[in-house]
């Protein structure tokens, strides 16, 4: 299983804080996170933490992975 | 001129005078309004003196943009020379008195001289009084604001201090609308000193714009577009609080008077606890993402709250409990206080009760203690009040702890912990009114930005490091943010949170001004007043100047963060040395961070050399 935790806006845009997802084969953790935060392509930028290390959006992620995604604030 | 009245008000207590000064299109052209048009008076005006003394003027100041219904127009610039810092100092809050003050005709209000009793100004259009505060002085900001209204009515703009600024609280600001606050280093106590309780505005003329269909329809699509961002729905639900369950999945919470950047009870005092309190949403005037958002108390009263609050009163204090965190903040704002250096006080002293430099002190978690200090402080009582009442720069030289106290220039830092983020520590190390976060907010640039290489997988950890694209980073932000917004003056949220397009706003200004301001244009102007403020510094600072003024707080060098993925992370100090000299160079100032004359040229500040040259030596 893949386990998805979102932070902040993301979650909002998701309906839930964290989704677990069974990932039969690789995929581009961008199309994964497109496919479950509405909005996704009109978001101005995301940070992805894939098992703790940031990724950009082609980077591949298989079945065991742990991903945390981040929205970009701006401190107020 | 059109958008500009290229009228001040001008009010001497002393004197118990008020004239209506015209100032020329030039300086409208040249600083635009709000932070802009303060430097330049203060620049000119206020040179050297006591920030207590009746020479200092303490100025509101709007700008084209303020007055009219466009995207989070209804904020306002108050600024003087700092009594906490002795330097620039300036603040911005959301009120209806920015609405009011442009509608009575007039692009800022300049207060100088000293009443000889408590005094308040009314103003109605042409018409203005300096009335007697009798009955008023000693009120609580809140209840000050309501008498006001009984006797001026609903339908006005009002300013006020609390028992903060009448009794000099060195980090004294003025309130509005019971939350609204501005003017983090002193503005406050500087009214205070004038003997000046409130300010009452109320206009009605109609504000000349140079094409009123343009403003009309370019702010009807803004409005919109704002509406439709999917950013939005979140933002109502949370506004800044968000910001709490951010930093601390990033190690940047003020924790514990800044010894770590997790906090174990975040959850209790986040984003999603405040929502669970919610009872109230404020706004500013003109905006339609209002992010005022109030909770009950543990005392049942209202408190508005937002992460600077939260940040600085709860996990800096080591109270996880949102509904005690939002008492220390209401009783801030009744008492006219910039909660952001209360917090920071309050936890310095109690990070010396801790180890024991205070004795019978009060230690982290203490939220009775903490109600106490706040209180010691507006009023200047009890064995410490009077002292921490100065700040924290001061507080640590009578007490000790000089290792611990976080500030810059004298202004205590506000809501990010940076042991992990240099860009960031540059921003505080720079920013003009000494530590702040306004000007230029960083962190989420920092973490995104370390560039990916290595294995075949492309990961990688977040790196501590001083690439200098991260100074010309920081002055791309400080343009806009510190910039172009404070000079318009107009709320930075629209477009920094929920990401409206910036050329909105120079189609804004060319609708309302009929002058065509290109981004570069907007930049020059940024850069003019940064570089105004800089030898504003300079010149009050004289010989005792020095580059260690753009330095943060030692302790982000010599502690580190105490838990979490970024356990032992802390800043270099020659590293940032490097940093901040490339700002220094790409905002073309010397080593020392003082202007060069090529620079003042440049920037049209020709006038600024003679003087400055009394002072200190100038670069080419």
């Amino acid at each position: 299983m893949v386990r998805i935790r979102l932070i902040g806006s993301l979650a909002h845009l998701a309906g839930s804080h964290e989704i677990e997802i069974r990932l039969s084969k690789e995929k581009p953790v961008g199309e994964l996170l497109r496919g479950l935060i509405r909005g996704y392509d009109s978001l101005k930028d995301v940070i992805i933490l894939v098992n703790g290390v940031r990724v950009p959006e082609d980077y591949l992620i298989r079945d065991d992975d742990e991903i945390k995604v981040f929205p970009v604030i701006s401190g107020g | 001129m059109k958008g500009w009245w290229g009228r001040i008000l001008r009010v001497d207590l002393t004197r118990k005078k008020t004239t209506v000064q015209e100032y020329d299109a030039s300086i409208a052209r040249d600083f635009i309004g709000g932070r802009g048009l303060a430097i330049k008076i203060l620049w000119d005006e206020v040179k050297n003196v006591d920030p207590l003394s009746p020479e200092n003027k303490l100025i509101f100041a709007a700008g084209p943009y303020n007055g009219i219904p466009l995207p989070s127009s209804g904020k306002l610039v108050v600024a003087a020379k700092s009594p906490l810092t002795g330097g620039y100092g300036d603040g911005n809050l959301g009120t209806m008195a920015s609405v009011h003050l442009r509608r009575a005709g007039y692009d800022a209000i300049v207060i100088e001289g000293k009443a000889d009793r408590p005094v308040y100004l009314y103003v109605e259009d042409g018409h203005v009084e300096i009335l007697s505060a009798e009955g008023l002085w000693g009120l609580t900001t809140f209840e000050a604001e309501r008498k006001l209204k009984e006797v001026h009515g609903k339908n006005v703009g009002v300013l006020v201090i609390g028992p903060g600024g009448e009794n000099l609280v060195k980090y004294a600001t003025i309130i509005s609308q019971e939350g609204r606050s501005g003017g983090r280093p002193g503005m406050g106590a500087v009214m205070g000193s004038k003997k000046l309780k409130a300010v009452v505005i109320k206009g009605s003329k109609e504000i000349p714009v140079a094409d009123p269909k343009e403003v009309q329809e370019l702010g009807r699509k803004a409005y919109e577009e704002i509406l439709n961002k999917p950013a939005y729905e979140f933002w109502i639900r949370q506004g800044t609080m968000a910001a709490v369950e951010w930093c601390q999945e990033n190690g940047a919470l003020p924790t514990r008077n800044f010894s770590d950047g997790y906090f174990e009870f975040s959850r209790l005092i986040d984003g999603y606890a405040m929502e669970a309190m919610k009872v109230e949403r404020r706004g500013c005037p003109y905006c339609n993402m209002a992010c005022g958002n109030a909770v009950l108390d543990v005392e049942c009263r209202k408190s508005e709250l937002d992460y600077e609050n939260v940040a600085l009163l709860g996990s800096n204090l080591g109270i996880g409990h949102l509904g005690k965190v939002a008492v220390l903040n209401r009783m801030a704002d009744e008492l006219g206080i910039d909660t952001i250096s209360l917090g920071n006080t309050i936890g310095f002293f109690m990070e010396l009760s801790e180890r024991g430099i205070v004795k019978d002190g009060v230690k982290f978690g203490d939220f009775e203690g903490a109600k106490q200090l706040v209180l010691d402080i507006a009023y200047r009582k009890g064995a410490h009040g009077d002292i921490l009442a100065e700040g924290v720069r001061y507080a640590s030289e009578k007490l000790g702890g000089k290792d611990i106290a976080m500030h810059v220039k004298g202004l205590e830092v506000s809501g990010y912990n940076c042991y992990a983020y240099p860009a960031m520590a540059l921003a505080y190390g720079t920013s003009p009114i000494g530590a702040h976060h306004k000007d230029a907010w960083v962190i989420a640039w920092e973490i995104g930005t370390a560039p990916i290489e290595g294995e075949s997988r492309k990961a990688s950890e977040y790196k501590i490091t001083y690439d200098l694209e991260k100074a010309a980073k920081v002055i791309e932000l400080q343009r806009l943010r510190g910039g172009l917004f404070e000079a318009l003056t107009g709320c930075r949220l629209p477009w920094v949170e929920i990401g409206l397009d910036i050329q909105w706003y120079p189609k804004f200004l060319k609708a309302i001004t009929g002058v065509d301001y290109t981004m570069e244009e907007i930049f020059r102007v940024a850069d003019r007043i940064y570089t105004l403020i800089r030898a504003y510094w300079v010149r009050e600072y004289g010989s005792s100047w020095s580059r260690k003024m753009d330095y943060p707080p030692e302790r982000w060098f010599k502690d580190s963060l105490k838990s979490g993925p970024l356990k032992g992370a802390h800043l270099e100090p020659e590293k940032y040395d490097a940093l901040l000299s490339e700002y220094y160079r790409l905002r073309g100032w010397d080593e020392n961070g003082v202007p060069r004359k090529s620079t003042l040229k440049n920037l049209g500040l020709d006038y600024v050399i003679p003087e400055l040259e009394k002072h200190v030596k100038l670069a080419e």
